[in-house]
């Protein structure tokens, strides 16, 4: 008997992935209009079909002897991956594959942004690609070793690597209550991995854009989605790990799941707009001088008062 | 179509400035703000390319080659006609039939260029029949935009096909010793002159090896046209304190949209644009007031700007920082003039970007301060 996931639920997982998507780049529209000085109206909400169906009449570029079906695959990965991470996060207390080693599932997935973003920025044989390739891996070396603890950390906490465990396991006491800094690590690593904000050096505007600065048309708006979708997903899994999950007065689980993921997203998407870029040179330091030596602290701490 | 009009309702805007270009600058860098279309930071994600001022005309074509279509361009003079060249541009966005011809003249789909002109005249238009080999070669334009062989300027006979050492008609990268001593593939990429958020006429030409600018010149391209002119005419309209103040604070917002903080940048030209279009000075007082606090204070921005090396050190940081303070006496009449300051400063550009990484050196650039002061006119320096 086939006792995977229902199919709906698979159908669904893309699609409301997309709809929280285009609710993160509604929101971005928002933060960007007020800061502009112009006013925030109901036009933020139609930003992002906007922006979708211009990428999809503009036509796609091509540079001198490009990889072209590695570029593209790169781009091409992004919201495919984001999919397959979400897929592991419990929506209130169901996932949609309820998985025995849901993290390290999650994990893998976010792993294969490393070459995702490298192709998108190798494949197109330009100068400012290559730049802003190598700055992800860079920054990839830089949070991939925290994030790695600060998700096994939470998997220490309750005693197992399935996530919708980690959830019940949080019935009593969120784990961002004490674990504070694996949360604070893990919302770093997924700036970092969605290369957003504060951490989209590897698409910046001093490298004229970076792996970004020849992908047009469709292809960007793939890489887009992609980027997106990311954070929604890194979002959810946030309140799955940290914030108790679906755990709340009143409110149905998938209700109370959504409020907090939105209410991470938003946080998310704020650092845009708030914070400068930070270099990834700088960013390697903090990362292996600072970050790294507070979670494993954190994982000891979390080991010992298991034990 | 309505689609159509929907989809390009807020198109993606590429600004360039040419020297003596700081007017209409000016005024699209405003309406483009207050309409909500986005300044982009490369031709593949732009719909219009608008040149401020008068004299690249070739770089700014290298530029508009690399732009994907449907796609539109317009060069700016005047600053009082702006609002309606933008109008028009948005217009012809549309018309279907202007941007199938368009598409037309550029041969097949995926292949956006046809003529490549090399900084210096070389033949680059050479029919190489695999499909877009000259493509997106545009030496003098975008940071770095070209193919891994090299820039224009080092292309000599560059259309030799399929030569030994020229895979692909692109020339293979040269070697030479790194900083530490490590034999690196060195490339030849040019900065400017036709670069959203670069000082209008400058070119830098660099030697890279990985991101480390190994060698640099320093040149200008472009009519001797500095920004003068237009800050002495904005001295006389709104008052010379109010004047000075906005000079700096568009010197900032360059610095923050390289640093990467748009909505610091979005902010501090709405600073710059009050200060020139009349605000009343309570207003502008706490908004200077508020930049200071977040963008003079910010740690964070310290943190990257700082210690840049040994020739720059901490120069971007107390530039930015020295901006918001002579801005925020701008009632008392015009700051003491930091001319000499920026002079030298242009004089030794080679020498503070000489083993800087890219990001530091764009960050050094954009700490020149070249509108202030006119510094980095010709003659200041050989090329």
């Amino acid at each position: 008997m086939f006792d995977g996931p229902a199919l709906w639920a698979v159908a669904l997982l893309p699609v409301g992935l997309l709809v929280l998507a285009a609710a993160a780049a509604s929101l971005s529209a928002a933060f960007g209009s007020a800061a502009a000085g112009r006013a925030v109206d109901t036009e933020v909400l139609l930003h992002p079909a906007r922006e979708a169906v211009r990428l999809l009449v503009v036509r796609r570029r091509r540079t001198s002897h490009p990889d072209a079906l590695l570029w593209r695959l790169g781009g091409g990965t992004l919201f495919v991956t984001a999919v397959l991470a979400a897929a592991v996060v419990p929506i209130g207390t169901t996932a949609v594959v309820r998985s025995e080693v849901g993290v390290v599932w999650f994990n893998a997935a976010e792993t294969l942004l490393w070459a995702a973003l490298w192709l998108t920025g190798w494949g197109a044989n330009s100068v400012s690609g290559l730049i802003g390739g190598y700055r992800f891996l860079a920054q990839a070396l830089a949070y991939e070793l925290p994030l790695m603890l600060a998700l096994i950390t939470a998997a220490l906490g309750a005693a197992s690597l399935d996530v919708t465990e980690i959830v019940a396991a949080q019935s009593g006491l969120w784990f961002v209550v004490w674990m504070p800094i694996a949360f604070v690590v893990f919302l770093i690593a997924a700036l970092a991995f969605a290369f957003w904000g504060p951490f989209s050096q590897p698409a910046s505007t001093d490298a004229s854009g970076g792996i970004l600065a020849e992908v047009s048309g469709v292809d960007r708006l793939a890489v887009s989605i992609g980027q997106y979708a990311w954070l929604a997903s890194a979002a959810g899994m946030s309140v799955a790990l940290f914030l108790g999950g679906g755990g709340g007065p009143l409110l149905p689980a998938w209700l109370w799941w959504l409020v907090k993921t939105l209410a991470v997203l938003a946080a998310l998407v704020w650092t845009r707009w708030r914070f400068p870029v930070i270099r990834v040179d700088r960013f390697e330091e903090f990362a292996w001088v600072v970050l790294l030596p507070a979670i494993i602290l954190q994982s000891l701490v979390v080991a010992l008062v298991v034990l | 179509m309505d689609l159509t009009r929907f989809a390009f309702g807020k198109p993606h805007v590429l600004l360039i400035e040419a020297p003596g270009g700081t007017g209409p600058r000016l005024a699209v860098e405003r309406l483009a703000r207050e309409r909500g279309w986005p300044l982009v930071d490369t031709p593949a994600d732009a719909d219009v390319l608008v040149v401020a001022g008068a004299g690249l005309h070739e770089p700014a074509q290298l530029v508009w080659d690399q732009l994907p279509g449907p796609r539109t361009r317009i060069t700016l003079l005047d600053p009082d006609r702006v609002e309606a060249a933008l109008d028009e541009a948005a217009r012809s966005l549309l018309d279907r039939a202007e941007q199938r011809a368009d598409a037309a003249a550029r041969g097949p789909r995926d292949e956006p260029m046809q003529e490549m002109g090399g900084d210096s005249g070389h033949d680059m238009s050479a029919e190489d029949g695999d499909g877009g080999s000259g493509d997106d070669m545009g030496g003098d334009d975008m940071g770095g935009d070209d193919g891994g062989g090299g820039s224009g300027h080092d292309m000599h006979g560059g259309h030799d096909m399929g030569g030994g050492d020229m895979p692909a008609g692109l020339p293979m990268a040269d070697r030479a010793p790194d900083r530490d001593g490590l034999e690196l593939d060195i490339l030849h990429v040019p900065w400017g002159p036709a670069l959203p958020w670069w000082p209008a006429g400058l070119v830098v030409r660099i030697q890279l090896q990985g991101d480390v600018l190994s060698e640099v010149e320093v040149g200008r391209i472009g009519p001797t046209a500095p920004a003068a002119p237009f800050w002495q005419a904005a001295a006389d309209a709104v008052g010379s304190g109010r004047a000075a103040a906005a000079a700096r604070i568009d010197a900032l917002t360059r610095l923050l949209a390289v640093a990467g903080w748009s909505g610091e940048r979005l902010r501090a030209q709405r600073v710059r644009d009050g200060l020139l279009g009349g605000a009343p000075n309570e207003e502008l007082v706490g908004q200077l007031e508020r930049l200071e606090r977040r963008v003079g204070r910010s740690a964070l921005l310290r943190r990257m700007t700082a210690a840049l090396g040994p020739s720059a050190g901490a120069r971007v940081t107390e530039a930015y920082r020295g901006w918001l303070a002579d801005a925020g006496g701008f009632r008392d009449g015009p700051p003491a003039s930091r001319t000499a300051d920026a002079q030298e400063a242009a004089d030794q550009l080679a020498d503070l970007l000489t083993g800087a990484e890219w990001s530091t050196g764009r960050l050094i650039v954009a700490s020149l301060d070249p509108e202030l002061t006119g510094a980095l006119q010709p003659g200041a320096h050989r090329v």
